[in-house]
């Protein structure tokens, strides 16, 4: 039965703020959707993700269902060159092993840390000039 | 050069620097040492006989003052420490007020659905209630991960 605010403004603010450094490290946009998914968490957050329209391609989807104990990360087509599944599972990985210990904030800003720093193209000496 | 202590020193007993001040004083401590030892002696000789005529003499302490009414035993007995555990459980407790219900793996879910960062004109509610509509689009080559805890 939802009642009550999920996060705090400070929670917020930090989830926000790994947000923005996923973004401003790993050019990667990341939307985060806490709430439930239903039975079917992954076509749920297929769902959720592909509201994003044509912007889905390059969007990363953090989708917990905190309740359900389901967490799905979908990355759109273009998101996947730079963010494998290997390294969303790795994510994955961090987020739930500090939800499964009741940090429910500080795993999604560890794991959403963590995808924009899979997500960071290695810096490589021949294409710094380019880029 | 051997410093000789003073105490083995036989000069030591024949100071010439110990003048008849210094002397004096010694005398003076000694004396004040032996009036106390004869003071207390003397104190704890009477007490006993003030003690056996207690019902004459009246002392701060002896007398009882006026009795505690049930209500005061009460209060000061049973209320204030049920005040004092309330309050510092309120101490305690307050923290965790303010901050509101956490996330606790093994209780359900208590929030309306957060969507940080949603698409641009979409309405949060709207995106949420959706559930189940087969019309739904749906992000067909997507990659990502699925997990549990």
């Amino acid at each position: 039965m939802p009642a009550g605010e999920a996060f705090s403004s400070a929670q917020k603010g930090e989830l926000e703020r790994a947000i923005r450094y996923a973004r401003q490290v790993g050019d990667l946009p990341v939307s985060l959707y806490v709430g439930e998914l239903g039975a079917s968490s992954r076509p749920r957050a297929l769902e959720l993700h592909a509201a994003f329209g044509d912007a889905a391609a390059a969007t990363v989807l953090v989708a917990v269902d905190p309740g359900a104990h389901r967490l799905e990360i979908v990355t759109g087509r273009a998101v996947s060159r730079s963010l494998d599944d290997r390294s969303a599972a790795l994510a994955a990985a961090t987020m739930t092993s500090a939800f499964a210990a009741g940090d429910l904030v500080g795993g999604l800003v560890t794991g959403i840390n963590q995808l924009g720093d899979h997500a960071r193209a290695p810096r490589v000496l021949h294409a710094d000039g380019e880029v | 050069m051997i410093r000789v202590s003073p105490l083995l020193s036989p000069r030591a007993t024949a100071r010439p620097v110990a003048p008849a001040r210094a002397r004096r004083t010694h005398a003076v401590r000694a004396t004040a040492l032996g009036l106390t030892a004869l003071g207390v002696t003397a104190l704890a000789a009477v007490l006993p006989g003030q003690a056996a005529g207690a019902d004459t003499l009246i002392q701060d302490g002896t007398v009882p003052g006026p009795g505690l009414a049930a209500w005061q035993s009460l209060a000061l007995y049973l209320g204030a420490p049920l005040l004092l555990a309330v309050v510092i459980t309120v101490l305690v407790m307050a923290p965790s007020w303010v901050r509101g219900p956490r996330y606790r793996p093994s209780l359900t879910w208590f929030a309306a659905p957060v969507w940080l960062g949603a698409p641009e004109g979409e309405h949060l509610a709207g995106a949420a209630d959706a559930e189940g509509a087969g019309h739904t689009p749906t992000t067909v080559d997507a990659g990502g991960s699925s997990a549990r805890w």
